[in-house]
């Protein structure tokens, strides 16, 4: 790997991490854990049709080591790498078979597969059946927080240029 | 197929899944009545149940596990909730107070989880005994 390409992952994990800072500062809107923006995910979007999946793991593992450090608990490092990996996995079949278009959808189904990831990763925590009843709740806010992810994939997309490598 | 076919069929899933969960949602909403025994689960060992009936006056308690607290209030009209936690988010406090089983409370950084049950020994235990 080119020291060019580690400087920009470097880059791009940084504008992730900070993007992950100042939405864990906004105060749940919604009393469901898992609930959020995932404004984060803009960057692993970005990341994987831009640069492909094997550079969004690299920038998607950074920033969740990173933040868990900054923000946080160990307990919520289990939660964060589970939804990431899977919303990482999903965004990535979605965004081979759509051939990089349509990015709302892919990023309508990796926020659906994050929370759901999440809610898995709790569950071998908590060791609780009774936190599935959470899954219809995560889906419809996976649904609008993806279309609003997506879009705004689709716009930075649009607006930044390609730098050459 | 077209790329445009492959997306609307996403979409039509996506819309199908969405449309699923609303729908579960009133079901669930419907289904659910006023619970009366208010379950403490911690790493998924219950660690106290609280009878919700009857209760004459509001009253207080505190959990404490691995140094944090979540402090649980129980009021006169049966209903359970957490008022003051030390976790960050405090998602637990946000929930508010609950009363039947349709949405268990939850504080993930404590491993707590609050879930109202008809009866002392209601349902779930399909799910239990896969958890064991």
């Amino acid at each position: 790997m080119s020291t060019r390409k580690i400087t920009l992952l470097a880059v791009y994990t940084t504008i992730a991490l900070t993007i992950f800072m100042i939405e864990s500062a906004i105060p749940p809107l919604v009393p469901i854990p898992g609930v959020k923006l995932g404004l984060a995910n803009i960057v692993t979007l970005f990341v994987i049709k831009r640069h492909g999946i094997r550079d969004a793991a690299l920038v998607l593992f950074m920033r969740v080591v990173l933040a868990s450090i900054f923000a946080g608990q160990i307990v919520s490092f289990t939660y964060s790498i589970a939804g990431g990996v899977l919303c990482l996995l999903v965004m990535g079949l979605i965004n081979f078979i759509l051939r990089g278009e349509f990015l709302f959808v892919t990023s309508v189904f990796g926020a659906i597969a994050h929370n759901i990831g999440q809610i898995l990763a709790a569950f071998f925590v908590l060791k609780m059946s009774g936190i599935f009843a959470y899954i219809p709740f995560l889906i419809i806010s996976g649904i609008i927080t993806g279309l609003f992810t997506g879009l705004a994939v689709f716009f930075a997309e649009k607006k930044i240029p390609k730098l050459i490598l | 197929m077209s790329i445009k076919k492959k997306a609307i069929i996403l979409i039509v899933v996506a819309v199908v899944i969405g449309i699923a969960a609303v729908s579960s949602i009133f079901i669930m909403n419907t289904k659910t009545k006023k619970g009366s025994y208010a379950y403490i689960y911690h790493n998924n060992e219950v660690i106290k149940v609280v009878d919700l009936t009857n209760v004459k006056e509001d009253y207080e308690f505190k959990i404490e596990v691995d140094g944090g607290y979540n402090l649980i209030r129980v009021t006169k009209d049966g209903s359970i909730g957490v008022v003051d936690a030390s976790c960050p988010d405090h998602i637990c406090m946000n929930t508010g107070f609950i009363k039947n089983g349709l949405m268990p409370i939850t504080c993930l950084p404590n491993k707590i989880v609050i879930e109202v049950k008809t009866s002392l020994d209601d349902g779930n235990s399909a799910y239990d005994s896969v958890a064991k």
